[in-house]
């Protein structure tokens, strides 16, 4: 999604804004701080002088000054795109909060895009602020996947230790599995981080 | 007579079964095979943590740390700021970088996975523009793992 949307804003006529939420880091992924992450993409080179000066006088920016410098930024650039991966892994208690104010900066620049990701839950949340936000539901690609496996198969370094039927049996048993298990490998995976 | 020495397991499958060997849940197959779905979606975000430490050298970040200075610019380009302390107001404005995790993402992407969604009706009439503030989001639901981090868009942007 990023690359295609920078390659377009390599020519000019986009500007795009990116944020991956993450579940370890849920304390950081404040309303303020994803609204300030996307203003320092968007703001460029030239630092806000209002944000400057509150640096200079160690005065936190609220998140309202946030806003209102996001959208000075935003209203200068050609049409923006904001896109936030894992909304549902931000704090979940600025959520509200945040959506709030992506709609406030949306209002003033009504041509400005927004592509979120997150577990299905969020969208209640999404559709109390932006009320027609279009909601496409993912479900793994098993093309995808066995492209991907195949890949990853042909990639391995000792094709010796394969042979056809260890292969199909690989194959056989991801395919089959994958409906059921990416749940429980996703919580497993978080144990591993630590 | 020589006895022949069974093969050693490949890198490849000794990086796969890193780890899950005391996987004995029936739901998994034998541990062999289960990294190679680990690796295929979002799960790798959780591989990769991507807010480590910020370290300032004359404004250029070295290493996987954050890094301030390759904070973007819509893209455009990247973006070295001016001073040290242009750098530090970055960072104070917010912690939240992005420029990592997306780079460990575009490498780790397969192929066209993700592709469809451009072709969808959904993504067009929102990429159309039309409807104003209230159409503005486009919202990609799902469990975690599905791909919703690796989706790509194959159109061009009117």
């Amino acid at each position: 999604m990023i690359d295609r949307l920078c390659d377009q804003a390599r020519e000019g006529d986009l500007a795009v804004a990116w944020l991956y939420c993450d579940y370890n880091f849920q304390q950081e992924q404040t309303a303020i701080n994803i609204i300030g992450a996307i203003l320092k993409q968007l703001a460029g080179r030239e630092i806000p002088e209002d944000i400057r000066k509150a640096f200079q006088e160690r005065r936190r920016p609220l998140l309202e000054d946030l806003i209102r410098m996001l959208k000075s930024a935003v209203a200068v650039l050609p049409r923006v795109f904001i896109c936030i991966d894992a909304l549902d892994e931000c704090l979940p208690k600025d959520l509200p909060k945040l959506l709030e104010s992506l709609r406030d900066v949306v209002r003033e620049s009504p041509t400005t895009r927004i592509f979120l990701t997150g577990r299905p839950h969020v969208k209640e949340a999404i559709h109390r602020y932006f009320t027609e936000a279009v909601a496409i539901p993912i479900s793994s690609n098993q093309g995808d996947i066995k492209d991907y496996v195949v890949m990853r198969l042909d990639r391995d370094d000792m094709p010796e230790a394969m042979d056809d039927s260890l292969r199909a049996e690989i194959m056989g048993i991801i395919l089959e599995k994958m409906c059921n298990v990416y749940v429980r490998a996703s919580a497993l995976s978080r144990m591993y981080t630590y | 007579m020589l006895q022949k020495e069974p093969h050693p397991p490949s890198p490849f499958l000794q990086s796969c079964t890193k780890g899950f060997s005391e996987l004995n849940s029936p739901i998994y197959p034998t541990g062999t095979y289960l990294p190679l779905y680990r690796t295929i979606s979002t799960l790798d975000r959780h591989f990769f943590p991507i807010m480590a430490h910020t370290m300032h050298t004359q404004s250029i970040t070295f290493g996987d740390n954050n890094a301030n200075c390759n904070n973007t610019i819509g893209c455009y380009n990247t973006t070295i700021y001016s001073s040290d302390e242009d750098a530090k107001i970055m960072g104070w404005v917010s912690p939240l970088e992005s420029e990592n995790r997306h780079h460990s993402l575009r490498t780790d992407r397969f192929g066209g996975a993700g592709d469809w969604l451009s072709g969808t009706e959904e993504f067009r009439e929102w990429n159309g523009g039309e409807g104003g503030a209230d159409r503005a989001v486009l919202f990609c639901s799902g469990d975690p793992g599905v791909g919703k981090t690796h989706l790509r868009l194959v159109a061009r942007f009117s």
